[in-house]
């Protein structure tokens, strides 16, 4: 069995997405954006301004930016982990409303009730950052099911919005991660 | 935990072909090809085409939290996953293909700063939330 390093190394090319400037600066914004915003939070952590468990995620910034930052921002639904600074930032909410989040302060992106684990934001179609692993796709698979719902069944043909779940490999062994992917085949195809 | 201690397959990405979908593994440490997968899911999602499973191979760089002193992973392998940070990666491949200088980068990084200082600093001085509406956004209230 190849070990993690293994795999990596021997990974064949897959067809990569074409780099312009445009692009290039956009990818490199966003993924300076969750490094720089993370380090910070570490930074205020350690200076005693946040409570309870902060989880960073520096290192998979080219997770975030290369899903969200090919989505349609306010239209596609995005769900989170544990691990949620990062794709709250890409999916556009402003830093001042996690940051505000982080310290638990009324003008953070969940009023301040929910902290690091718990960002949410209608606005931006965040459905949420879960505390427990694998919560947020059966989340995710009923955003899905309701965009083609609306569209098959009370026929809007706009609604075309795509919903991304993220989750970390600890989570695929967990009951509904198996779940979710027999739903989600199944109601689609 | 490393996942080939949790897991009877450690490929995440064939855990999809049990229900028929479409699974695919990615270099999850190059933006690019991240974001090639992630366009090629969302167009067959959006067609009505179905579901992917995407397994971005990655690497946290630090612990589990900011309460884990990440004393276990073995400093070999960290340096292996360190040589391959995604954002170096791209400011690199950027300034090979001409497309922008090393000072725009620059730029771009102290304009991000800047921005997280002021947010920090608005956060920091920003009201809490009042005591009396502790049980507010409890209940849908419109």
């Amino acid at each position: 069995m190849e070990t993690h390093v293994e795999r990596i190394s021997n990974l064949q090319d897959i067809k990569k997405a074409e780099l312009d400037r445009e692009t290039g600066l956009f990818l490199y914004e966003d993924m300076t954006l969750g490094r720089r915003f993370e380090d910070k939070c570490a930074e205020m952590y350690y200076r005693g301004k946040m409570f309870g468990f902060v989880h960073l995620y520096n290192g998979q910034e080219a997770i975030s930016t290369g899903v969200i930052g090919a989505m349609r921002k306010k239209h596609d639904w995005f769900c989170s982990t544990y691990r949620d600074h990062v794709h709250a930032l890409s999916a556009g909410v402003p830093s001042f409303e996690v940051m505000s989040e982080l310290f638990g302060k009324a003008t953070g992106c969940s009023k301040g009730r929910g902290g690091s684990m718990h960002l949410f934001s209608r606005e931006h179609h965040l459905l949420g950052g879960y505390a427990f692993i694998g919560e947020g796709i059966p989340v995710a698979l009923g955003a899905a099911f309701s965009s083609k719902y609306k569209r098959e069944v009370a026929g809007n043909n706009s609604s075309d919005a795509v919903t991304a779940a993220f989750f970390g490999d600890g989570t695929c062994n967990n009951g509904q991660f198996f779940e979710c992917l027999n739903m989600a085949h199944y109601f689609c195809c | 935990m490393a996942h080939d201690r949790a897991t009877s397959n450690p490929e995440i990405w064939r855990k999809a072909s049990a229900f028929g979908m479409h699974g695919e593994e990615v270099d999850g440490m190059d933006v690019l090809a991240v974001r090639g997968a992630a366009q090629r899911a969302i167009e067959r999602a959006r067609a009505g085409e179905g579901p992917t499973l995407l397994e971005c191979l990655t690497y946290r760089y630090r612990g589990h939290s900011l309460a884990d002193p990440d004393e276990l992973r073995s400093e070999k392998e960290k340096e292996f996953w360190g040589k391959r940070d995604p954002i170096k990666k791209l400011a690199q491949e950027i300034i090979d293909s001409k497309l922008a200088t090393s000072e725009e980068l620059k730029n771009i990084e102290k304009k991000i700063d800047a921005e997280i200082s002021e947010s920090v600093k608005n956060a920091l001085e920003a009201p809490e939330p009042p005591s009396e509406e502790l049980t507010k956004y409890i209940w849908a209230e419109d």
